[in-house]
Parts: C-alpha cells; sequence; structure tokens
C-alpha cells in the first residue's frame, strides 16, 4: 500500500554479508546481488528484490532468525552475527537515482513489505521490511551484454548513496527495535 | 603482508615480445633465478595456476593492443616491463583475495549462492593484472563474490579515485560501469583477453 511506505528521509539498513560481499572493513558492489538488481524472478514467480529494513523499527528477532536461516552449519552465533553488516541507505536518496537512458526518471521504488511469520518455517512476522523495487522495463531487456552493464551502472549508484556501514552490535547496541 | 623481492628482473624487448617464448615466463614464478616471498604456499600455487597462462595471455593481447588502438610500442613496452619485472604494489593483496574467494566455502551459506568456477577465477586473475599493469599509481579494485559466482571488481573513490563496478564471467567477458569526477564510462560486455577501452584504460591512468 502506497501509504504506508516509508517517507524520503527514513534511513533503511541492508544486511549483507562478509567476508563474502566485503573486503578487510570496505563493502564492495557486490553487496547488491544482480539477481535482485536487475531482477529475476523467484521460484514462485515474482521479481526479486534488494531488501532492506526500516531503521527505526529494526526488529532484533527478524534479523536474528534472518541471520540463523541464512548461515547454518557449525559457526558459533556470535561468528554469524559478526559477519552480517548492515548498509545504511536513505529512501528518498534511492528512489532519485535516475535512469541511465531516461527510459524510467527514477527506476528504484522503495516499498513496504511486511513479512507476514511463518512459524511453521521458523520466520518471525518482520513490519520493518521493505523492498527496493526496480521498476526499469530496461531490467527485462533479453540482450545479456545491455543487462549486465545497466548492473553495474545500478550497483555503482547504490555505492554511491551509502550513509553508513554497522556491525550487528552498532544496529541493536542504539536501536528501538524490540530485543529478545 | 607478503613481499616481493625479485632478483634479476627480467626485461622486456620488442624482440622477445615477437619471439614469443614458448618456456613459462618468468614472472613472479620461482623458477630460476626469481625468488618470490608469497604470503603462504596456497597462494604461490593458486599463483601459479592462474598466471602461467594469464602471463602469456597478457603479454599476448596487450602486445595486441598496441596494433589495435596506437598504443605506441615505448607505452606497451613500459607497462610490460612494469608488471612482469616490478609489479604493482597492490597486486599481492588482490590476488590473495581472489584465491580467498575462489576457496570460499559456501557450504555454510543459504539460498542458491554459485561458486566461482576455474574458469572465471582464472579471467579475473588476467584481468586484475591487466588492470595493474596500466593503473600503477593506485589501488586495485576491492574483490567480491556474486550470487551467481561472477567475481565482482567495486572500485572505491577512497582508495581508487573511482567509483564503479566491473564484473568477470567465466566465458571471459567482464561488464563495468566506472565514474571518475561525475562522468562514466560503461561497457555492456568486453572480452578480458582484448583490447581495455581506451576510455577506461584513460580513468584508470588519471
Amino acid at each position: 500500500m502506497a501509504d504506508l511506505d516509508p517517507a524520503d528521509h527514513v534511513p533503511l539498513l541492508r544486511m549483507v554479508w562478509s567476508p563474502r560481499c566485503y573486503e578487510d572493513s570496505r563493502p564492495t558492489t557486490a553487496c547488491f546481488d544482480s539477481k535482485d538488481v536487475l531482477p529475476e524472478q523467484d521460484k514462485d514467480g515474482h521479481d526479486r528484490y534488494v531488501s532492506a529494513d526500516h531503521e527505526h523499527e529494526i526488529s532484533k528477532t527478524a534479523v536474528d532468525a534472518r541471520i540463523f536461516s541464512q548461515s547454518y552449519g557449525d559457526k558459533r552465533e556470535s561468528e554469524r552475527r559478526h559477519e552480517a553488516r548492515f548498509l545504511r541507505l536513505i529512501c528518498g536518496e534511492l528512489r532519485s537515482i535516475p535512469d541511465r537512458d531516461g527510459d524510467a526518471p527514477n527506476p528504484l521504488l522503495v516499498e513496504r513489505d511486511r513479512v507476514l511469520a511463518k512459524p511453521e518455517l521458523g520466520i518471525p512476522a518482520n513490519e520493518a521490511h521493505c523492498a527496493i523495487r526496480n521498476s526499469s522495463a530496461k531490467s527485462r531487456t533479453t540482450e545479456k551484454g545491455a543487462n549486465r552493464q545497466y548492473m553495474e551502472y545500478l550497483r555503482k549508484e547504490l555505492m554511491k548513496k551509502l550513509r553508513g556501514d554497522l556491525s550487528y552490535d552498532d544496529v541493536f547496541a542504539c536501536s528501538s527495535g524490540e530485543s529478545v | 603482508m607478503s613481499t616481493l623481492v625479485l632478483e634479476n628482473p627480467p626485461t622486456v624487448s620488442r624482440t622477445w615480445i615477437d619471439s614469443r617464448p614458448s618456456v613459462d615466463l618468468p614472472q613472479y614464478s620461482t623458477a630460476g633465478s626469481t625468488s618470490v616471498d608469497f604470503a603462504s604456499g596456497v597462494f604461490k600455487a593458486f599463483h601459479q595456476r592462474v598466471t602461467k597462462l594469464s602471463s602469456y595471455e597478457l603479454l599476448t593481447k596487450m602486445d595486441k593492443d598496441r596494433e589495435d588502438d596506437s598504443l605506441s610500442l615505448s607505452k606497451v613496452q613500459q607497462s610490460v616491463t612494469v608488471d612482469v619485472s616490478q609489479g604493482h604494489p597492490d597486486l599481492p593483496r588482490a590476488e590473495a583475495r581472489l584465491e580467498y574467494l575462489a576457496n570460499l566455502d559456501l557450504s555454510q551459506s543459504f539460498e542458491d549462492l554459485e561458486q566461482p568456477s576455474e574458469d572465471t577465477i582464472r579471467e579475473a586473475g588476467v584481468l586484475l593484472r591487466k588492470l595493474a599493469a596500466f593503473g600503477i599509481d593506485r589501488h586495485l579494485p576491492d574483490l567480491g563474490l556474486d550470487s551467481d559466482g561472477s567475481l565482482v571488481f567495486s572500485f572505491h573513490p577512497e582508495r581508487t579515485g573511482l567509483i564503479g563496478s566491473l564484473s568477470v564471467f567465466g566465458d571471459g567477458t567482464y561488464s563495468y560501469c566506472i565514474e571518475f569526477k561525475g562522468k562514466s564510462v560503461e561497457a555492456g560486455e568486453a572480452v578480458v583477453g582484448g583490447p581495455i577501452a581506451d576510455e577506461l584504460k584513460a580513468y584508470l591512468t588519471r
């Protein structure tokens, strides 16, 4: 619902993983996955998107569930939390990114995308969840080279909009979100 | 941090380029009189794997660059000489990172992450060395891994003076969009073994 979409001044936090997307303490453009940026369709036939959370409403419960669903194996809890990083992006700045050729004036939409609880899958509700969607028709071109060029353009633009890089402890030490 | 020690660094001459030796190049290798102190044995093995092929390709393609895009012979020789005999100071870091990503255990991660293929790693190594030859005064890009297994080179303004992204794919192609002072240079698809576009080359050498 459009009236629930976050306002332009709202900061978002995008959870990404080091060390795959980070070199030392530096985020790389791999933080914005090609399948989300262009985007591809998920297994249910829906367009993928760049996932983020409303910073002021971020839920520790939801983030913990995401961390433990996305990282498994024999890693300790502290190690998994340490590998999770959070990039700060401002809604209005994302919406203002121009399209490369003027196909759509501003291709990225930032929408509220609440996650409903699915207890059977261990997924808690997440009121803070937002979707950064690429609405440009250019992303659906079948010309492979053009797609790749467009992807790199958007990655570059997204990197220019980074306004912070936080650790798990940074986020939940100062967040007003609920604690576990 | 690894240190690079070269004894009797090789020089490259026009004759040498033309003769196209069939032996392994001495570039950073442990063969002959060239000794290298790498960070680890694993890195050394990786380096040999990547650069034995790529050294020759690099020289061949850079030589072709000269013919294709009017680079002067002296500039080619200068670049090759820098790459072969001195190396880029940031190249060991970048290649160690590439090795790390090549061996990153994705089995403890989620969803549909693809391990980078050997082809992707090899092509990324070739391109790294090519960028090193042109961007001798600046840091090389940071490296990340996309979920589709492509290698992502990320240009940070604080380290490189540029901002942008470049992806290397296992089919030997790469795409990029790099910005310098508000002006972008983009490529939908370029071939790792081919000449680097003049405009991109100009950005890398600014």
